[in-house]
């Protein structure tokens, strides 16, 4: 259970996100919608304790990111953008590294990278360097890093992003298998991604929300069916044939 | 805008909070330590602790010191900084043992002020710098009735001493009497009688002139010194008495002396197994021995001269001749100390002393290995290749005899001690003695007194007499007397330890430990003991040679002179080709020493720079292998 | 304080220094030229000066540490931040003073790694002479405290830059500045803008002079309070930093 209050954050005299607030529930995946520079990234830092707000607070199952963020980070599985990685660690050493920082017992740290390993089909990477992958395999290096100690919450910055469309399907199937007992919030420029994976999508322009529901309904607000068009209409404000806001 | 500005103070903020906690904790912890040095560096000596106890007025530590000259001056004078910040930091330690009677100032003299003036008035060492900038570092004591005694200048090569210098300073500004020397001698060392205008009248009129020694006249410029005679019954009023090459002294003088001691009278004493300072005086009368004693004294002491030995080192003999006749040559009863001689007993008395020439010194030893109420404290020695010999008086101007007759020891030969503590009378029955009556009778008396030491007290020995001599310690040249080497110097160093307090006696010099490369200097001895069986061949063979001349030249008639001419010739060539062969030996050894010591150092100097590299690197490439391997194995 | 994060942290930190050749060319490189100009004359001269003692070798610590040591705290912050794994370690649940902590302990036992590797310097006096072993000893702790304190600096200046180059060269010149800070040309520089008393406090920032006292065999709680709070406030200053620019 994800509850945001009127989030802000301003870096200087920039305003990356304006007073948003939203709530996530158990099973829901909760696709972030947004042109380049919009504050999904931001936003998402600020959930998981990497940026401190400048307004407003954010709970993840009652834990206040500004009061107990170390307790926060523990719920949380996090994979940044880009997926950045040490690249002088194998994947097995990375793997543990992460179990051994996320305090999973010793005895399960074993369980617990075999099972990601698993999940994230990485099995044959297990002890390669990290810095010799595809960028297919980091960013499912990055995702089991995320999982590997079973969070109540899994928050994914464009997880997607740059892959091929055969690894964006393995990916996205994966985040479906995983949404059952779980929050996802994940950030996407993808229009599809959402209609295929998340059961509520939040469009951000300018650190300002601008929608918050089903993706069904973003569609149907376009008389032609395409959810482009309801996209630029809300972010750029412009009028676009065929969309009724 | 503003948040940056909020920024900017609170980091500049943060650092002026580190810097005054670094500077303040700095300072006030200071003093917590661990001396963890075998030489103490920063610990008092009970002495001078003692010394501290003891003080009952205020004094002021004037330090001077020209930081911002300093700072103005080359980075070398970083040394003088840091030693700056050594000699504040020993006199805080001063300070702080003082029962808040010592009180410091540091100060910093700048160019025309009154801090300058008063240190050029208190006489310290000015170092011009500059046009303007001068350079201070010395330390004023004063009192509060104005008396003042000062440092002139600290030398960061005196280090050792510095405790000491400090603590006898403060000593002296507590107890600034003039002290009293009595002298008691069988050699002319004071001749009261002679008034310098009579003596310069003397020397006019061609006389021989009975002065006094330069040494007694250098004394006198800073004590009170006085001739006490060598029948006396009692000695009172001295502070310290000298006695040099006592001879025979009749029993009253030697109960005076003993009762002195007893009563905590210091003493310098000078004995000699040989003393030809004595020879050369008493030439008119020839027979009569040269030697001194006090035997039955010393042994209450607790030290003993060596009956009929000379202490002889070929390390130290100096090169000299005995008569106008000989060739200069090494001698071993001229015995040339060094610092090697001195500084391993780091007492502040010979610390340092880096030539003193002794002549035909004799061997001391101590007595009782336990000692309950004295302690012991060795001052000159030889080297440990020195040892004592046999001598009789008619072997003693055969250089070449003694030379070769010598054998090396393996310990040091003790020339000089210093003793202090309690003592047991010599006479513990009293003394018999004679006495004239007033009816010019002379009457049997009984003399009795202490038959303990009622106190603590000190006592210097040591073994030549000739060393204090003018002709062996000044040299007189046109400019007047000058210091010819540290004989004197020991001398009077040996006074003013006597003439402070117990305690200033024990503060030892914080001295360098022998830390030379053992392994290194025994290659070099190796080395020197072939070397110098190499030149003793090349010797014995010119020898052979010469005698072989000398005994063709007496072969020689006029029928064979061509001949032997011819044979001596052939000789000639035979010894030159054989010298020239024992010299390549001979500089065949010197450099495979060299060459052995240079070795060892090129090879410990790869093993350190790079042994451990290439260890690692191979290490390095293994691991790197090795991971490579696993990795791939198992993907 | 230190907690699991931070030992997992050192772990890995530690680890990286001999997984990667960086450690070794580090390593080879300090113990080559800690030995060179300990041994060669008109330098250290410690063979033609026949002292066992190893003056020769600690004159030389300062100076060789100035260079080294921000070599190895440049990447330690910097390097993060490029690569973005800042953003990885730092919404782990891991402090930022854990992770300083963590990642300073692991440099600074890699520097104490590389001291002991000149363990054959002392075995060479031993086997010369009778040196003073404890001398030595508190002349190493001396050389470590040295160690841990330009490594401080480094983390600081790691932190505030992405540019390993930049953090480099700042560390360089500050740390020059504080072992410099009792020398007289410097301290004359300053007193053309300060007064003496300011100038008397920069001069008790001296590294060199702390470093100093205790190459001659002395533990005094003042150098060790010295070298603490350097240390402590420059982590600090990098833990301050960290919280403030790590988005950057």
């Amino acid at each position: 259970m994800i509850r945001v209050t009127e989030l802000s954050k301003s870096f200087e005299e920039i305003k990356a996100v304006r007073s948003i607030s939203f709530e996530v529930k158990q099973g829901e995946v909760l696709g972030f919608l947004g042109p380049n520079g919009a504050g999904k990234s931001t936003t998402m830092k600020m959930l998981t304790c990497f940026l401190a707000p400048t307004e407003g607070d954010a709970t993840i199952f009652g834990k206040s990111i500004l009061d107990e963020p170390i307790e926060v980070r523990k719920k949380i599985g996090y994979m940044p953008e880009n997926a950045p990685l040490y690249d002088d660690l194998t994947v097995d050493e990375f793997l543990h590294y992460a179990a051994q920082l996320r305090e999973i017992d010793k005895n399960k740290e074993m369980d617990a990278v075999e099972n990601v390993l698993k999940i994230c089909a990485i099995k044959e990477v297990q002890f390669q360097g990290i810095e010799t992958l595809s960028k297919g395999y980091k960013r499912r290096v990055s995702m089991a890093q995320a999982l590997i100690h079973d969070p109540e919450v899994l928050v994914l910055d464009e997880p997607t992003d740059g892959l091929d469309p055969n690894q964006k399907h393995d990916v996205r199937s994966l985040i479906k298998s995983l949404a059952k007992d779980k929050c996802i919030i994940l950030s996407t420029h993808i229009l599809e991604e959402v209609e295929a994976v998340c059961t509520r999508a939040i469009i951000i322009s300018s650190g300002k929300k601008l929608f918050d529901g089903e993706p069904h309904e973003l569609k149907e607000k376009s008389s032609l069916g395409r959810v482009d068009d309801v996209f630029r209409a809300i972010t750029t404000g412009a009028k676009v044939e065929g969309v009724t806001l | 805008m503003k948040r940056q500005t909020g920024n900017y103070i609170i980091v500049t903020l943060s650092a002026l909070i580190m810097v005054l906690t670094v500077y303040i904790g700095t300072s006030w912890l200071k003093r917590v330590k661990v001396d963890m040095t075998e030489e103490k560096l920063y610990t008092l000596s009970d002495g001078s602790k003692t010394i501290l106890g003891k003080l009952n007025t205020p004094l002021t530590l004037k330090l001077y010191y020209s930081k911002t000259s300093a700072n103005k001056g080359t980075e070398g004078l970083r040394t003088f900084n840091n030693y700056f910040f050594y000699v504040r930091d020993l006199l805080e330690e001063y300070v702080a043992h003082s029962r808040n009677n010592l009180k410091l100032e540091v100060i910093d003299p700048r160019p025309d002020t009154k801090e300058e003036e008063d240190a050029t008035t208190f006489g310290l060492k000015k170092f011009q710098l500059t046009e303007t900038e001068k350079y201070f570092f010395g330390l004023v004591v004063e009192n509060n009735v104005g008396t003042e005694k000062v440092i002139e200048f600290f030398d960061p090569g005196q280090q050792e001493n510095l405790e000491y210098d400090l603590t006898r300073l403060i000593y002296s500004v507590i107890n600034p009497r003039k002290k009293k020397v009595g002298i008691l001698s069988s050699l002319p060392l004071l001749n009261e009688k002679l008034t310098p205008y009579m003596a310069q009248l003397m020397k006019m009129q061609g006389k021989p002139t009975k002065e006094s020694w330069i040494i007694t006249k250098l004394m006198k410029e800073f004590y009170n010194v006085s001739k006490v005679e060598d029948d006396t019954e009692k000695i009172s009023g001295l502070d310290i008495l000298l006695i040099a090459h006592p001879k025979k002294l009749p029993e009253q003088t030697l109960w005076a002396i003993d009762q002195y001691v007893l009563g905590g009278g210091k003493v310098l004493l000078f004995v000699d197994p040989y003393s030809i300072v004595d020879n050369v005086l008493s030439r008119g009368r020839p027979g009569g021995e040269k030697k001194s004693n006090l035997k039955k004294l010393m042994a209450k002491w607790g030290v003993e001269l060596e009956e009929g030995k000379l202490a002889g080192d070929r390390y130290l003999s100096g090169i000299g001749r005995m008569n106008a006749r000989m060739q200069p040559q090494r001698l071993l009863p001229l015995l040339e100390c060094d610092q090697r001689c001195t500084n391993t007993h780091k007492d502040a008395i010979s610390y340092k002393l880096g030539s003193m020439t002794f002549l035909y010194p004799g061997s001391l030893i101590v007595l009782d290995k336990e000692q309950k109420e004295k302690k012991i404290y060795p001052l000159l020695s030889t080297t440990e290749k020195g040892n004592s010999y046999k001598f009789s008086t008619w072997k003693l101007s055969d250089p070449k005899f003694l030379w070769d007759d010598f054998k090396e020891g393996n310990k040091s030969v003790q020339l000089g001690y210093k003793i202090v503590g309690k003592f047991e009378s010599a006479f513990p029955e009293g003394v018999q003695i004679k006495r004239k009556g007033k009816d010019k009778k002379e009457k049997e008396v009984l003399l009795t007194g202490l038959k303990k030491s009622s106190k603590e007290t000190a006592i210097i020995v040591f073994s030549d007499v000739d060393f204090i001599h003018d002709q062996f310690s000044f040299k007189t040249t046109i400019f007047g007397v000058s210091l010819n080497n540290d004989n004197s110097t020991l001398v009077l160093n040996s006074l003013e330890q006597l003439s402070g307090s117990k305690e200033l006696m024990e503060v030892r010099s914080k001295g360098r430990f022998n830390r030379a490369f053992d392994v290194v200097n025994k290659i070099e001895f190796e080395s020197e003991a072939t070397t110098a069986k190499k030149v003793a061949e090349i010797n014995t063979s010119i020898e052979k040679f010469e005698k072989e001349l000398e005994q063709l030249g007496r072969m020689v008639n006029e029928g064979n002179i061509g001949l032997i001419q011819n044979e001596g010739i052939k000789k000639k060539k035979e010894l030159t080709k054989r010298i020239a062969l024992l010299k390549g030996e001979l500089r065949d050894v010197k450099r495979k020493g060299r060459e052995k010591i240079e070795e060892l150092g090129s090879n410990l100097q790869y093993l350190n720079t790079l042994f451990m590299p290439s260890l690692l690197f191979i290490f390095g490439i293994f691991f790197h292998f090795k991971r490579k391997k696993g990795i791939k194995k198992d993907s | 304080m230190i907690s699991h994060s931070v030992k997992t942290i050192f772990k890995k930190e530690l680890k990286s220094y001999f997984a990667t050749p960086l450690g070794y060319v580090f390593c080879v490189i300090f113990l080559f030229s800690i030995g060179y100009v300990t041994f060669e004359s008109g330098k250290g001269s410690f063979f033609v000066l026949r002292q066992a003692d190893l003056s020769s070798f600690f004159r030389y610590i300062p100076w060789l540490f100035l260079f080294l040591v921000p070599a190895v705290s440049m990447r330690l912050w910097a390097e993060e931040r490029k690569s973005g794994t800042i953003e990885l370690l730092l919404t782990l649940p891991v402090t930022v003073r854990e992770a300083v902590l963590g990642k300073f302990l692991a440099s600074w036992a890699f520097i104490g790694f590389n001291l002991l590797c000149t363990f054959p310097i002392v075995l060479t006096v031993l086997y010369l002479g009778d040196p003073d072993i404890f001398v030595i000893l508190v002349g190493y702790l001396g050389a470590f405290l040295l160690g841990g304190a330009y490594l401080a600096i480094g983390c600081f200046f790691s932190a505030l830059t992405k540019n390993q180059v930049i953090s480099f060269i700042c560390t360089v010149v500050f740390c020059y500045l504080l072992t410099m800070a009792g020398s007289p040309p410097i301290l004359e520089f300053l007193s053309t803008f300060f007064h003496r008393y300011f100038l008397n406090l920069f001069e008790s920032l001296s590294i060199i002079n702390h470093f100093e006292t205790m190459g001659r065999g002395v533990v005094r709680l003042g150098d060790l309070w010295f070298f603490a709070v350097i240390i402590l406030a420059w982590l600090y200053g990098c833990e301050a930093i960290l919280d403030e620019k790590k988005a950057s």
